[in-house]
């Protein structure tokens, strides 16, 4: 029946069309006096990624908190102080996705600046929104230099880059060598997270290695695929590499993954690290005493001897509920600390002045190493490093640099 | 083709083109920024056209000729990176596109002429072992970025409404492919194989080069559709369009909104690009309990898909009355 078709037809077409036109007015843009200051916030608190995700939060929310119970941020061109209001999504641990809800922030929630991004993998993705949208973008946890070499302007990183961290590990490696500990000339087996974090770090090892001949030699250097659930064949390689050392490139869940089944292949190195991984709690609950001896270089430790630092920890257990784990809160606090000063300092809530406020930003207090945090010229950080060891019965002192270590260095890793 | 079938033929095309509800969505879809819509929503809207667009792609393999692939992440993948690649060497966006398809399309062949000799749950196991296989190798070719992906710098600045007008163009042209199969020759001999391929041969149907025909057109469209994802993206990576998820997102559209229909793809790309986005952005620790329990619940009480339940309902409306 033709008629009764065409009347369908006509009922479904009318239905559809109000149905796109009636969403899209709902979605127009809308612009509210401001009340609050709006933050987009985009980390990982489901899959891969979720532990340092939430603990990043954690850091950001108690920031957040802070600066609401202090009455706000001062803008000038308001005369008054607003609180700052949190827009969150959870990115799942996704790139595609990360990219996405980091669109959806800078586009359509009216947020002054987006903050997150934790992992390197997940911040390439979003890296390309900031400028598109003339959005500041603090990344807390990813420290790639790809991330901030391509001239964006809108771009900020707390995180130090990756390739200082290799260079920092090495060099800790070689003060071992200069204290008689270790000895010259020994093999290192290396294997890579196969992404530009792992690039990185691989290539600051070798630029170190490079630049003081004698000290060390790669004999082996493979790259891995992140989340993979086998290291097996990758460690009976790195078995027959016969390296006195082995530095791996890795995330928390390759971490804890790698060295159980390292523990398991009765693999044995003189001093063995994971990157910036080594001193998180799952690992030790993980593996207890499997972790002793692993050392680490890390953004930030809650044992450095600052008395922000002693500030913060009390503040972070009594907000989180537990201690800070490992360096993952304290350069997503810092950020949101970073973010307030420039607000302030622009007296506006005007992105591109906050941009360039960002831009000028010296926070002297900062919890980072050297207690000073400056954007460079590319928009992310360069704090020093420091190197942490985990001991027997589950502490971890900090073995470098020597003024503010916590403890001694133990080296070579005693034999059972 | 006698006479007789060319007119029946012609009177089908016509009474489709004289169809409001494409025409009116259309002009409805391409008006839209006139009412400034959010940018959110533009890029909403963006996604959910190029999700359309490989859920009608699929739906010419999986539903007109019953071929379950779950390896279309590989064509979507293949497009994307053909076009990052161009574009990063200077070529303009439409012509990138085009090799896009081209890609995908000789990839498409590479993939079908082993296993189209597979048939059923054979034919489907092959498709996620080639899927998975290309997107290990993605993951480990240093020139186009490995597992740490590729980033696409095109030295102009950035127009949304260009992506969205190319994303429309392209559902658009995807669903008059579509149309036109449902109606035309090619398209009775693709549902005579989905039915039975044997008899549908004995009818002097030869299957083979019809599946790899239709598969080599769906992945056409499909890497077409990678390649303005990742124009727009500007940053892809072998896990996200190389990804099995990309494979499983692209089947279930079509499951959803009704498989083997012309339009069932579109409204399954539609709900797809909408309702999932939401889902995620507003309950992200158990989006994915959600989406399943949705599918779950169309499997089971209503396998046409949102089509077939919404035809249910109208037929008993028209019954009451």
């Amino acid at each position: 029946m033709p008629g009764t078709h065409r009347v369908r037809q006509m009922w479904i077409s009318a239905v559809a069309v109000a149905l796109v036109v009636s969403f899209s007015l709902s979605c127009s843009r809308n612009k509210a006096a401001e009340s609050s200051i709006k933050v987009g916030v985009v980390l990982p608190i489901t899959g891969r990624e979720a532990k340092p995700g939430q603990y990043q939060r954690e850091g950001i929310d108690l920031a957040i908190r802070q600066i609401n119970q202090d009455g706000g941020v001062m803008v000038k061109e308001l005369g008054q102080k607003l609180p700052i209001q949190e827009v969150f999504y959870d990115d799942s641990s996704d790139q595609a996705k990360s990219a996405s809800l980091a669109e959806r922030a800078m586009s359509s929630d009216g947020v002054i600046a987006v903050l997150g991004a934790y992992s390197t993998a997940l911040g390439e993705a979003e890296s390309v929104m900031p400028d598109r949208y003339q959005t500041p973008w603090i990344s807390t946890g990813a420290a790639a230099t790809t991330i901030f070499n391509h001239g964006y302007q809108y771009t900020f990183g707390t995180l130090s880059p990756t390739n200082l961290l290799g260079s920092t590990t090495a060099e800790y490696l070689g003060s071992l060598v200069d204290q008689g500990k270790l000895k010259k000339g020994l093999k290192i087996a290396m294997t890579l997270e196969n992404t530009d974090h792992g690039v990185d770090y691989g290539r600051g090892i070798k630029q170190w290695i490079q630049d003081h001949p004698g000290y060390f030699n790669v004999v082996f250097s493979e790259n891995f695929d992140l989340g993979s659930p086998d290291f097996s064949g990758l460690l009976q390689k790195v078995k027959g590499a016969r390296a006195d050392i082995f530095l791996a490139d890795a995330h928390l869940q390759d971490y804890i993954t790698m060295h159980r089944q390292y523990l398991q292949s009765g693999l044995a190195h003189q001093m063995i690290s994971y990157g910036a991984r080594g001193p998180e709690a799952d690992a030790r609950k993980a593996m207890g005493d499997g972790v002793d001896y692993i050392f680490a270089g890390i953004w930030w430790s809650k044992n450095l001897p600052y008395p922000q630092v002693k500030k913060f920890n009390e503040d972070y257990k009594a907000f989180a509920g537990h201690e800070p784990d490992s360096w993952y809160p304290a350069p997503a606090y810092d950020a949101v600390r970073a973010l307030a000063t420039a607000i302030e300092s622009a007296g506006t809530l005007n992105k591109t002045a906050i941009r360039d406020a960002l831009k000028n930003v010296d926070l002297k207090d900062s919890l980072l190493p050297g207690q000073e945090l400056k954007f460079g010229a590319n928009g992310q950080i360069n704090t020093p490093f420091v190197i942490v060891e985990n001991k027997p019965g589950g502490k971890v002192d900090i073995v470098y640099p020597k003024d503010a270590a916590t403890g001694e260095s133990i080296a070579p890793i005693p034999k059972h | 083709m006698n006479a007789s079938s060319v007119v029946i033929a012609a009177q089908r095309v016509a009474r489709w083109r004289s169809a409001p509800l494409p025409w009116l969505l259309l002009a409805a879809l391409a008006a839209l920024p006139l009412l400034s819509p959010s940018p959110n929503f533009v890029r909403l809207l963006f996604t959910t056209f190029l999700w359309v667009t490989t859920s009608m792609a699929w739906n010419l393999v999986g539903g007109f000729a019953g071929q379950v692939s779950f390896g279309f992440a590989v064509f979507y993948g293949m497009g994307a990176y053909t076009t990052a690649l161009l574009m990063n060497t200077g070529v303009d966006p439409v012509p990138a596109f085009a090799a896009s398809a081209l890609s995908a399309a000789l990839v498409s062949l590479v993939v079908g002429v082993p296993a189209f000799r597979l048939r059923g749950p054979y034919f489907a196991i092959a498709t996620i072992g080639i899927s998975e296989a290309v997107r290990v190798v993605m993951t480990n070719l240093s020139f186009t970025g490995g597992a740490s992906g590729y980033r696409i710098v095109e030295h102009r600045p950035f127009h949304q409404l260009e992506h969205y007008y190319s994303a429309l163009l392209l559902a658009a042209l995807a669903f008059v492919i579509s149309a036109l199969i449902a109606h035309a020759k090619f398209g009775l001999g693709l549902q005579a194989i989905r039915q039975d391929e044997d008899a549908a041969a004995d009818l002097g149907v030869n299957p083979y080069p019809y599946k790899l025909a239709v598969h080599a057109l769906a992945a056409a469209l499909t890497g077409v559709a990678g390649g303005v994802f990742a124009r727009y993206a500007a940053f892809i990576h072998p896990a996200g369009v190389f990804g099995f998820h990309t494979s499983v997102h692209i089947l279930l559209m079509p499951v959803i909104g009704g498989i083997g229909t012309v339009w069932g793809p579109v409204l399954g790309g539609f709900v797809f690009g909408i309702v999932e986005e939401e889902i995620v952005a507003s309950f992200p620790q158990v989006h994915l309990l959600i989406y399943g329990s949705l599918l779950i619940l169309i499997i089971l009480f209503e396998p046409g898909g949102i089509l077939g339940g919404l035809g249910k309902l109208f037929r008993r409306f028209r019954g009451r009355r």
